[in-house]
């Protein structure tokens, strides 16, 4: 499983009214064929960032101080808006949060589906619009044909979500980002379109990104695990190793607070504090160091390690658990 | 930034000038605003006329000045009027509700359809042509408009916490929508009305350039327009034009002024 | 269908209001009513005393009503005494002139508004959008009179390239027939291009007037309009999925933009027409706002009747349109009506 998204030390900055705001600090991963890798952390702690920053969907008010973002043998921070079009939608797509948001309205599905096709790969219209019925079908849905007239609000929240992730995956990409693709779905839907996604992943080699708050989904559904905090990658592990033994203090502190993990109220244990303000000047080397129990001087020394401590297992922490 | 400085001087500087004419319109004007001189009948702008002279000899720029008063007056009081009528029944309908809501709305959907000018008209072929008449039209014209933005944000307001606790309290009705309701919707309502001012001076000056409302010798901006317009054809623009160019200030002052108190209140709506 | 329909019966109520407001203000004119519908204008006691009879005007107010909404039906809308004709045929004859101004001026608006307002709102802080932000505020501020004296004044007088304002057409010039009663259509049909060149010669002026009028309110909506679109979210997923930037802006951003836009229209077109009176008054254009004008002076007050209730069943027809073809295009809107 060779790896298809390999994104280095990428540092990113907002610049707001009040100052920068330095959203990611050395994030760095790989996505790997044929896998899910999960990209869990609390909200705000720059998932989404970093995904809209790989995928150069960020505003005008962000800046990518340092890192690279490989894809297919490209550094994709550093491509022209022309080169990034030809490339999102049809090698690397992003399924979004909220498929609502995401579909233009006042056209129909199918349209929407086809215009993307037809970006990608120029064909006379029949061959495009089979094309996207096809795509809805993969999708599991079912009738496609009276289906791709429907407009976005006549479809329920879940057919949104399979139309979202057939207009991604429609032109057969090798990445796919999803961003909490199933946040606000019932249990049964949730359970659907992970099966869509894992299928995916299975009979076509797709390399995803999942990026989820949600624990129990993620141990789940993912092969890998990758922690963030506060703009930081803390731990990156199987899933295995990940949920039988985390390492970093931020990790274990987020599976005793699951309520999975709980066998009562009274078990369940917050992680002390909040995340750091990313707007100050002083921002501490280790982000997690002030809420952290195990803080010790050699927190405030100098950079994160990456230490390896097992197979596929790495930490950045200089007081692992 | 430099421009947003110049569009806001302007919108605290040029009503603040009108409002100066308005006032002290007879004491600053150089000259007597109805003492005709037919020796100097149609003379161009000069020295001792800056505005030029009329077909009758009268000084403009003194005309000008003096004709401040009225179209402000006239535009000041069609906006009050439909202002003040129009956000206490907004305000009433918006918080009772039930058939006059219904009643009401359908009777400014009816006024709405009529456009101004020929209301205008209409009734000034009825009930005579006096400037109360049409103050008064104007003030109908607008009323919809009022009656809608009060509703709506009594609407909105009516079942926030504080009214529940007046009613609570044992307020009466009358009074939860006077100390209550109607403060509080004070500032869209303002924003409003500042932005109508421009609408209105600008309408009262284009019915009496018809012949509604204000009539010549009376020095008003719409009229003396009226009374220059046969004069371009001959190359004598400065009758007409002068009184059309203070008009246009008058408007554009009210329009700056209440784009200014919009950006203020409402920051969505910045350019 | 069933949309239209259920928007269709939204409109009689209001046209009931126009009609009763329309005519408590007849009602309240001076002089005897009688004389305003009598077929001949000097008519003599006994036949005054007649329509009286006819008109009902010792019954109640409501009967009268009922009789006055029966003749505006019949298409009765009194006697121009200055024109000596029925006011209905009157308002027929010169409506096209009028329509033709207010359309010209209408497309002219558009045409001038909407690439002013979608490119400044492609490019934020630029000089595009700073000229948006110019005529938008300072074009609000003019008055339509004083700006069709001024175009006069440059054009006319001063550089000679307009004809003199004197009307749709130069004196003494015989008009092409009468088809549509549009002179730039028909000077088409009938292949006369001196004609139409001097019907669109005479037309510049005060359709350009008019239009500087509407292109205020026009190009601050559509600048508004195509922001709030470009900034929605499905915009930015369009991005994601690669399609191309003109794809997105057009099909995209700019449909869904024109949804309230076409809102605008409406308003504006009726907003036009009311203020057509003073354009015609100083073009001299002969429609039917100069001539209730001309009848107002000449106290002749059934065509200034006949005038108001005319734009007000404009007015409403034009709402009711602009709500049909919001309902046809928004696939929402009628969702929401049916369900």
């Amino acid at each position: 499983m060779s790896a298809l998204l390999k994104v280095t030390n990428l540092s990113l900055e907002f610049c707001t009214r009040s100052g920068a705001v330095r959203a990611l600090d050395s994030v760095g991963f790989e996505a790997r064929e044929g896998e899910i890798l999960g990209l869990v952390g609390e909200s705000g702690c720059g998932k989404t960032a970093t995904a809209h920053a790989i995928l150069g969907l960020l505003g005008a008010s962000a800046r990518v101080t340092s890192g690279s973002a490989e894809f297919l043998g490209r550094d994709l921070l550093r491509l022209k808006p022309a080169e990034l079009d030809s490339i999102r939608g049809r090698d690397a797509a992003i399924v979004f949060q909220s498929a609502s948001a995401a579909l233009n309205p006042v056209r129909s599905v199918g349209a929407q589906i086809a215009d993307v096709v037809a970006r990608h790969t120029p064909a006379p219209a029949s061959v495009v619009r089979e094309k996207a019925l096809d795509a809805m079908r993969a999708m599991r849905i079912a009738d496609p044909e009276r289906r791709s007239r429907a407009f976005p609000h006549e479809l329920s929240g879940g057919m949104r979500q399979r139309v979202g992730i057939a207009i991604a995956l429609a032109c057969t990409p090798r990445l796919l980002i999803a961003d909490e693709p199933t946040t606000g779905l019932d249990v049964t839907t949730q359970a659907a379109v992970m099966d869509l996604i894992h299928a995916m992943t299975r009979e076509r080699g797709l390399g995803v990104v999942l990026i989820t708050h949600d624990l129990a989904l993620a141990s789940r559904t993912c092969d890998r695990i990758v922690v963030m905090h506060a703009g930081q990658i803390v731990e990156t592990a199987p899933r295995e190793g990940f949920f039988t033994g985390p390492r970093h203090p931020y990790s274990v502190g987020l599976l005793r607070s699951a309520p999975a993990n709980a066998a009562s109220l009274d078990d369940l244990k917050p992680i002390e504090g909040v995340a750091p303000d990313l707007s100050r000047a002083d921002l501490p080397h280790c982000r997690f160091s002030e809420r952290c129990a195990r803080r010790a001087a050699v927190c405030d020394a100098g950079p994160l390690p990456r230490e390896a401590i097992g197979p596929d297992h790495i930490v950045s922490c200089w007081r692992p658990m | 930034m430099r421009e947003r400085n110049a569009s806001n001087l302007a919108a605290l500087g040029l009503p603040a000038l009108l409002l100066l004419c308005a006032l002290l319109g007879p004491w600053i004007a150089p000259y007597d605003p109805n003492a005709s001189n037919a020796a100097i009948a149609l003379q161009p702008p000069s020295a001792a006329h800056w505005f030029g002279a009329d077909q009758l000899g009268r000084d403009i720029l003194s005309r000008v000045i003096v004709a401040t008063r009225l179209d402000l007056v006239i535009a000041f009081s069609a906006v009050a009027l439909s202002g003040v009528v129009g956000s206490v029944v907004g305000a009433a309908i918006g918080y009772f509700r039930g058939f006059a809501d219904g009643a009401v709305s359908r009777l400014a959907d009816v006024l709405m359809a009529f456009p101004l000018f020929a209301l205008a008209m209409a009734s000034v072929a009825a009930f005579g042509n006096s400037v109360a008449n049409v103050i008064v039209v104007t003030a109908i014209v607008n009323l919809p408009f009022y009656i809608r933005l009060a509703r709506a944000e009594t609407n909105i307001r009516r079942d926030v916490g504080y009214v529940e606790a007046a009613r609570v309290g044992g307020s009466s009705h009358g009074r939860i929508l006077f100390v209550f309701l109607l403060p509080n919707i004070l500032s869209p309502l303002v924003v409003q009305a500042s932005i109508n001012l421009g609408w209105a001076v600008l309408n009262a000056a284009g019915l009496s350039f018809i012949g509604l409302g204000v009539r010549a010798p009376t020095p008003e901006w719409g009229v003396m327009v009226s009374d220059g317009a046969q004069f371009i054809s001959s190359g004598q623009w400065w009758v007409a034009l002068f009184p059309g160019l203070a008009l246009m200030l008058a408007a554009l002052g009210f329009n700056l002024l209440g784009d200014a108190l919009r950006d203020i209140v409402d920051i969505r709506s910045r350019w | 269908m069933r949309f239209v329909l259920r928007r269709c019966l939204g409109a009689p109520p209001t046209l009931a209001g126009v009609l009763v407001v329309a005519f408590l203000i007849t009602h309240w004119l001076p002089g005897d009513p009688a004389v305003l519908f009598a077929s001949n204008p000097s008519a003599d006691a006994g036949a005054i005393a007649a329509i009286h009879e006819k008109l009902g005007l010792d019954l109640p107010l409501w009967r009268q009503f009922l009789i006055y909404v029966g003749a505006v039906a019949h298409g009765d809308l009194g006697q121009s005494v200055v024109t000596g004709q029925p006011v209905a045929r009157d308002l027929a004859r010169l409506l096209p002139a009028s329509l033709e101004l207010t359309l010209s001026a209408f497309a002219l608006a558009i045409g001038l508004a909407l690439p002013l307002g979608v490119a400044a709102a492609l490019r934020p802080g630029s000089l595009i959008n700073h000229l948006c932000r110019l005529v938008s505020t300072a074009a609000a501020a003019l008055p339509t009179f004083v700006t069709g004296l001024v175009l006069i004044a440059v054009f006319y007088v001063l550089l000679g390239v307009a004809p003199e304002p004197i009307g749709r057409l130069d004196a003494f010039a015989v008009a092409p027939p009468a088809i549509t009663g549009f002179l730039t259509i028909d000077a088409l049909l009938a292949r006369d291009p001196s004609a139409f060149v001097m019907a669109a010669a005479h037309l510049a002026l005060p359709a350009l007037t008019m239009a500087l009028f509407a292109l205020a309110p026009l190009a601050r909506t559509i600048r508004a309009a195509m922001i709030g679109a470009l900034n929605a979210d499905f915009i930015a997923a369009a991005r994601a999925n690669g399609l191309a930037w003109r794809t997105v802006v057009f099909t995209y951003a700019f449909r869904n933009a024109m949804l309230p836009v076409v809102t605008t229209l409406g308003m504006t077109f009726s907003y036009m027409l009311g203020a057509n009176v003073l354009v015609e008054k100083v073009f001299a254009w002969p429609g039917v706002g100069s001539y209730a004008l001309d009848a107002l002076i000449g106290l002749d007050y059934a065509p200034v009747q006949g005038f108001m209730l005319l734009m007000a069943a404009i007015f409403v027809a034009v709402n009711l349109l602009v709500d049909i073809v919001y309902g046809l295009v928004d696939p929402r809107a009628g969702f929401e009506a049916d369900a």
